[in-house]
């Protein structure tokens, strides 16, 4: 489940998330988690500008999160909120965006990384929903064949 | 007087394409799905309005195609949230990608084509001649006034007609219109569609009518203005002009004062729009009993006909 059910804290908001109400009757303060947890993510979002700023592009200048805090939200969605898991979508995240730019040299435009991304994010949102149908096949000879038990029916009706 | 005057006849211009994106965008929020893939759609609608533009010389060619570009975009959104019930942001952020991505890639060999043809522009008789008010508002293209006559005839489908009653339905309670013979699905998917359209259109604006070339991430997060704008409109389609107008202002002011040297840094301007928004929302929800504030009651949730409510 989300953040972390091994801590009180991880737990209170697991279940503030999931419903409020609920959680008020248990008194968990929801607003005033609410107001923490956003304090906290937007630490954690102000250390990635400076992570972006101090190790990847080396100078200050305009765009320069170039929109991940976007793709960030994608990111904690795809991995439905698991601690672990968004690392790993992360990482193939990063991998993908990186991907792009090498593509550039190469003389493909580095728009098609942007296209690959939402592609497989459609996919899997796609894929998710649709993979919770079973595609049932039903041979159409079966359809159209004759009511074929109602004679037996018919006959025993007969015989009593 | 006359720099006011040419920042509010300029802020009446750039105010247009808000309009009809903030327009689009009310309208499939109202139906109960939120769409952030705005962006993206009016980028892919300026692209592909400027491609049609400069190959076949004609400019109502061009915004029909934006349209339709756009209204292709909004159907993947519809089909994904409305058919599939995915989730509606993930969706809009993943359409706004996609629609940077198409953009920039359809657009690659376009940036320094030039466009024949002009829209020139049409002064209203009569009304164009009062002073001040004339110039700024009366002088424009057609599209301009295209754009007041949207939202007006908006407005009054939306509240005066029985389409607009299952469309403002669906999005308070679509169970409820369900059970009352609405047929909310193909309502969701109308509004959508018509959502992506008029962001088309908007962007068509842009690149067509407005900046008339075409560069990568035209819009310039004029998209997200449309998004905050709806909210700023309280949901109210009368009330997307004077937001556009304001907004589109705002943006004009910026060019303004940057081109007379006044040192007051863009980006404190470039801000407002939202802290306007930010300011708006904080005011009237401190203020009003009623926590929703015209935000339709179904907004965000896909509806599943088999789900117990």
């Amino acid at each position: 489940m989300s953040p972390s059910d091994r801590t009180r804290l991880g737990f209170s908001l697991s279940i503030a998330g999931g419903n409020a109400r609920a959680a008020q009757y248990l008194g968990i303060g929801v607003g005033r988690r609410i107001i923490w947890v956003m304090a906290l993510s937007g630490l954690l979002a102000g250390a990635a500008g400076v992570i972006q700023l101090t190790a990847a592009s080396g100078r200050l200048q305009e765009g320069l999160t170039a929109n991940y805090g976007f793709t960030g939200i994608l990111v904690a969605f795809l991995a439905r909120q698991r601690v672990v898991a968004t690392v790993v979508v992360a990482l193939l995240f990063a991998g993908l965006l990186n991907g792009g730019s090498a593509l550039q040299s190469t003389g493909i435009p580095s728009s098609i990384a942007q296209i690959v991304q939402a592609v497989i994010i459609i996919f899997v949102l796609a894929g998710e929903v649709l993979g919770s149908y079973r595609l049932k096949a039903r041979a159409p000879a079966l359809r159209a064949a004759p009511p074929a038990p109602q004679a037996p029916v018919g006959a025993a009706e007969g015989s009593r | 007087m006359s720099f006011w005057i040419d920042a509010l006849s300029t802020g009446v211009v750039l105010g247009t394409p808000l309009a009809f994106a903030a327009l689009g965008e009310l309208i499939a929020e109202r139906s109960g799905v939120v769409n952030l893939g705005v962006e993206g759609m009016m980028l892919v609608g300026a692209v592909v309005a400027f491609v049609v533009g400069v190959n076949s010389d004609s400019i109502a060619l061009a915004f029909l195609a934006g349209a339709l570009a756009g209204g292709a975009l909004a159907l993947v959104h519809a089909a994904m949230t409305i058919t599939l019930r995915v989730n509606q942001i993930v969706m809009g952020l993943t359409l706004t990608i996609l629609g940077t991505g198409l953009s920039s890639y359809i657009g690659a060999d376009y940036g320094n084509r030039p466009l024949k043809h002009d829209l020139g522009n049409v002064d209203i008789p009569l009304l164009s001649h009062i002073p001040w008010i004339g110039r700024i508002f009366f002088r424009h293209d057609a599209v301009v006034y295209l754009a007041w006559v949207a939202v007006v005839v908006a407005a009054l489908v939306m509240y005066r007609t029985r389409r607009g009653l299952w469309l403002r339905a669906t999005g308070e309670s679509p169970a409820a219109a369900d059970a009352a013979g609405v047929p909310i699905f193909a309502v969701r998917y109308v509004a959508v569609w018509l959502g992506g359209v008029l962001a088309g259109i908007g962007g068509a604006y842009l690149s067509v009518v407005y900046v008339r070339s075409w560069s990568d991430q035209l819009t310039a997060g004029r998209g997200w203005i449309a998004v905050a704008l709806v909210i700023f409109a309280s949901w109210r389609p009368l009330l997307i002009l004077p937001g556009a107008l304001l907004f589109g202002f705002i943006d004009a002011l910026n060019f303004q004062l940057q081109a007379k040297g006044v040192s007051i840094p863009s980006q404190y301007l470039a801000m407002m729009p939202y802290v306007f928004t930010l300011v708006v929302l904080a005011v009237v929800w401190t203020r009003q009993r009623s926590r929703n504030w015209g935000m339709p009651r179904a907004l965000g949730s896909p509806y599943e006909r088999e789900a117990r409510s």
